[in-house]
């Protein structure tokens, strides 16, 4: 898939950077594209990739009509070299990295320049032979070869990579534009809004909580809570039922207690009476009650519980007692 | 050919070229000089210092063929010194420890190397990130590093010493390389500048020098792209826009409304520079300096000598620190320093800060330690305490914790004249208060021993009576641990037996945790303060043998509970459901067994 370099949503920074080198080619040979997940590093990485290989680009633009552009099109192009996950393997493997020693000894096949893309390298820091070992071709790579490695910033990255790039930072997408683009995909108005706050501009965090559902149980979770009583005896049901569907989150558990502690931020502001910037604006309705029943220590108290479920499911504890044990908390 | 970056073409090809490192490189020029060169040295440091230019400079000395006696070496003239520039010297091998760390590729190093050079004088093994060598590579080294062949010499890279086993390190000459001071790298970079002609300002390089941090390659790659980025004309601006930097005085702006716990404009100050496309990370541990800096404000006399600031700015921090009490300020700091370390690993590094916020304009309501103290003092004015007339435990109790801790709190507290002040105390007035602090440390001990010779009567006058209070105790139990609450409320028959407190639980699996030793201390300890006496808390289930760890023996069951038991026994249901039939009549007591 071709993707037209300004077609990037916002990082207007970044673009520039990139732009600006291309047109004076005085490109670095690694790049590493930094900053939170699902704001578009690796499809700038990708659109970057097509253009320093274009023909003809014309105004910091692929031309689409080229060789390079066309083969880009349609995935041929055999000078993208990307490592990707084997199997199930939670990162790359060394193994891959030595390959790909191997075949950065021959030139590229066609290309201008060779494109070695690296995806999310925080992951591989817990594998620490491998970032070791892609140190010494990072450093010193052969001609016309241009490595682009994307990590998230919430995780680490080898102090000696860091050094051997440029580091172009990534920031989190404005709201509307995130909210404009949920639109495009047939979201309506009031969801989309809120996703883009909830997911702090990240157009990929808001797609995942929208496909995962999570808004919903959210709701559903916040309301029952607000509604139940501790000293009734429906309640204890209750609460197991929504911990079993939480628990039953699998992998998103962790942005569901995300989700809840941002709801309860938002009652913390309305209570300091900041209620223009809550973020759960589906749930405003809610917010009122929820100002009489909590006072703000109790909504502190209740913040770290959630840390502490938190941390709880870190060390892996069982998910179903934790998320009981939790909502019992935040009744 | 691409273009080449600033790092790679300017990697010093001479001992002269390079920057810092003065001791090192002068070892190692009159280890040449005397011919005393080691035949196993390693580099340490961190990123971006030199280690592997060093080695590659020592390779080309040692095997220089330029005119140059000792100290002149290398050359770089001659044709093995420019074979090593170009990465073409056969004798020279320069190894990935990352890629090949196994035992085989030592093997085969070993094997190698016992072989003449082929067109030097000596061999060279350069082992790049060697703390990645397995152990068995590293052992597998050893004896050839000890006694390697005359014609071979060879040299480490690591940026982390503590990796590599000591057997090897005592095996070489050991060079670690420190940071390069900020002046080094402005002089060298303002020299690239001028060589590569592009013109920028002192104080950009300067910025960028700090943004650096003691590495040449760091500084070289920001150097590259702000090059990149402002073309031949490099401003200011251009650097403050590419590193990201943050305008200073947002940063006193945000620290005044965070002490005067003004929220709604915090989230004002956030909302700016999360929209201004600030790294949030980058602009919490600069927060984290600011604060660190009023810290230093309020509590050094000369701020200034620790402090890299204009007098401007210092006078303001001085301004905004007076206003604050220095454990107001720590306090704040700790907070902010806990809450942007958790910030690094969060997905919402602003939700996180934002929380972090609140927590901080939370604090700033606190009462500090030395205004609680300032209480204490006037309430022993007013003549409140009168330790011998109090007998309610609970009180006593209370207040006695509370001083106490104050009391544990002064000694550690830094010396009289420099005790925590609030605002406008004189010293005078301070000793004074230390002076009525240690009195009431001598009360306080009198009290106790009172308390202590009239234990039984002043404690009995309040005990409560179990049975009745249990509803109360449950309560009170629910404000200390939620879950232990739950629990007490499923024994249906908490009794008061001499000097136990007797738990009986239906099923063994309510009382697993409550079984715990530390629990039932807890609970102990509960009771004893809710219902003012000593009660030993015995916890029992039925079908519970001989649980329930020191405290809780079996206790003797009543007789209904017995009857249950045999009821439920699997035996008699067995029984039930094969005959068919029914219980008619259970009969418990020593004459029918």
């Amino acid at each position: 898939m071709l993707i037209p370099f300004q077609s990037i949503i916002g990082q207007e920074k970044a673009k520039h950077l990139l732009a600006i080198s291309f047109q004076r080619q005085k490109m670095s040979h690694a790049y590493l594209f930094r900053g939170p997940a699902g704001v578009g590093k690796k499809t700038c990485a990708q659109a970057f990739a097509a253009l320093i290989n274009c023909a003809a680009p014309g105004n910091d633009e692929v031309c689409g009509h080229c060789p390079s552009c066309l083969k880009f099109h349609s995935g041929n192009f055999p000078d993208l070299l990307q490592l990707e996950l084997q199997g199930t393997a939670s990162s790359i493997k060394i193994d891959q990295i030595r390959e790909l020693k191997k075949l950065l000894t021959y030139p590229p096949f066609e290309a201008s320049f060779r494109v070695v893309l690296i995806t999310d390298i925080h992951i591989t820091m817990r594998r620490k032979e491998v970032t070791n070992s892609l140190l010494k071709i990072l450093e010193e790579p052969p001609a016309n070869t241009l490595f682009i490695l994307t990590g998230d910033e919430a995780g680490d990255i080898l102090p000696t990579i860091l050094s051997r790039c440029q580091i172009i930072s990534f920031y989190p997408l404005p709201y509307e534009r995130v909210a404009q683009a949920l639109m495009r995909e047939k979201i309506d108005q009031d969801t989309a809004i809120t996703l883009s706050a909830i997911a702090e501009g990240s157009l990929g965090r808001a797609r995942l909580l929208y496909q995962e559902e999570l808004l919903p149980l959210r709701r559903e979770i916040i309301e029952n809570l607000l509604s139940l009583a501790p000293d009734h005896p429906d309640t204890v049901e209750s609460v197991f039922r929504l911990a079993e569907k939480a628990a039953g989150m699998k992998d998103n558990l962790e942005e569901l207690l995300d989700l809840l502690t941002i709801w309860l931020r938002d009652v913390m502001l309305a209570h300091k009476g900041l209620s223009a910037r809550v973020i759960s604006s589906d749930l405003r309705a809610c917010l009122p009650e929820a100002c009489r029943k909590w006072d703000f220590p109790v909504l502190a108290e209740k913040l770290q519980r959630i840390d502490r479920a938190r941390r709880q499911l870190l060390h892996n504890c069982n998910r179903t007692l934790v998320c009981e044990v939790l909502f019992f908390e935040l009744l | 050919m691409s273009y080449l970056v600033l790092a790679r073409k300017w990697r010093p090809q001479t001992f002269a070229d390079v920057v810092g490192q003065e001791p090192i490189v002068r070892t190692l020029r009159n280890g040449l000089r005397l011919n005393r060169v080691a035949h196993a040295m390693i580099f340490s440091g961190v990123r971006g210092v030199g280690k592997t230019t060093l080695a590659r400079i020592m390779a080309k000395a040692i095997n220089c063929q330029g005119e140059g006696e000792g100290e002149d070496k290398p050359c770089n003239l001659c044709e093995s010194c420019r074979e090593i520039t170009a990465g073409s010297a056969v004798d020279l091998h320069e190894i990935d420890g990352a890629s090949n760390r196994g035992i085989q590729e030592i093997r085969e190093l070993k094997e190698n190397i016992r072989f003449f050079p082929t067109k030097s004088r000596f061999k060279v093994i350069i082992i790049d990130e060697v703390h990645m060598l397995t152990t068995e590579a590293f052992n597998a080294l050893l004896k050839t590093l000890e006694e390697p062949p005359e014609h071979v010499y060879f040299m480490f890279a690591t940026t982390e010493l503590h990796k590599v086993p000591i057997t090897i390190l005592s095996r070489c000459q050991r060079y670690e390389l420190k940071r390069v001071a900020a002046a080094d790298l402005v002089s060298f970079f303002a020299k690239i500048a001028a060589r590569e002609e592009v013109a920028i300002p002192h104080k950009a390089i300067e910025m960028i020098a700090r943004e650096a941090d003691g590495s040449i390659r760091d500084g070289l790659s920001l150097l590259d792209q702000v090059f990149s980025f402002g073309g031949n004309q490099v401003s200011e601006e251009d650097v403050v826009q590419v590193l990201g930097l943050v305008d200073q005085r947002i940063f006193a702006t945000l620290a005044q409304a965070l002490l005067a716990g003004d929220l709604a404009r915090c989230f004002e100050l956030l909302e700016k520079i999360y929209g201004a496309g600030i790294d949030l990370k980058r602009f919490a541990s600069d927060l984290l300096a600011y604060f660190r800096a009023l810290l230093v404000c309020r509590t050094s006399p000369q701020p200034e000598t620790l402090l890299d600031v204009s007098d401007q700015e210092l006078a303001e921090m001085r301004e905004l620190g007076t206003g604050q009490s220095r454990e107001t300020l720590a306090l704040l700091f700790q907070l902010l320093f806990k809450g942007i370390s958790e910030m690094q690993y969060s997905a919402h590094p602003r939700l996180v800060l934002e929380m972090v916020f609140v927590r901080a304009v939370q604090v700033g309501q606190v009462t500090p330690a030395a205004a609680l103290l300032a209480r204490l003092d006037d309430m022993l004015k007013s003549g409140g305490v009168n330790p011998a007339q109090t007998s309610g435990g609970l009180v006593l109790r209370e207040k006695k914790a509370n001083q106490q801790e104050e009391v544990a709190k002064a000694p550690a507290a830094p010396p009289p004249e420099s005790f925590p002040a609030v605002p406008g105390d004189s010293e005078p007035e301070l000793d004074s208060k230390v002076k009525k602090l240690e009195e009431l440390v001598g009360k306080i001990a009198e009290t106790t021993a009172l308390e202590k010779k009239n234990d039984p009567v002043a404690l009995h006058a309040h005990t409560k009576d179990v049975r009745k209070n249990w509803e109360g105790f449950v309560g009170y139990v629910k404000e200390r641990k939620p879950w232990m609450a739950q629990v007490l409320r499923i024994c249906e028959n908490p009794r008061e037996e001499g000097m136990d407190l007797l738990l009986r639980f239906d099923n063994p699996s309510d009382c697993t945790l409550l079984q715990k030793s530390e629990n039932v201390k807890d609970l102990t300890e509960y009771a004893l303060d809710y219902f003012q006496k000593e009660l030993r808390v015995k916890i029992s289930s039925r079908g519970g043998k001989g649980d329930g760890g020191k405290e809780g023996e079996a206790v003797h069951d009543g007789p209904k509970e017995e009857r249950r038991a045999l009821a439920n026994d699997p035996l008699v249901q067995m029984t039930m459901d094969i005959f068919g039939g029914q219980v008619g009549a259970i009969r418990t007591g020593p004459r029918f067994r």
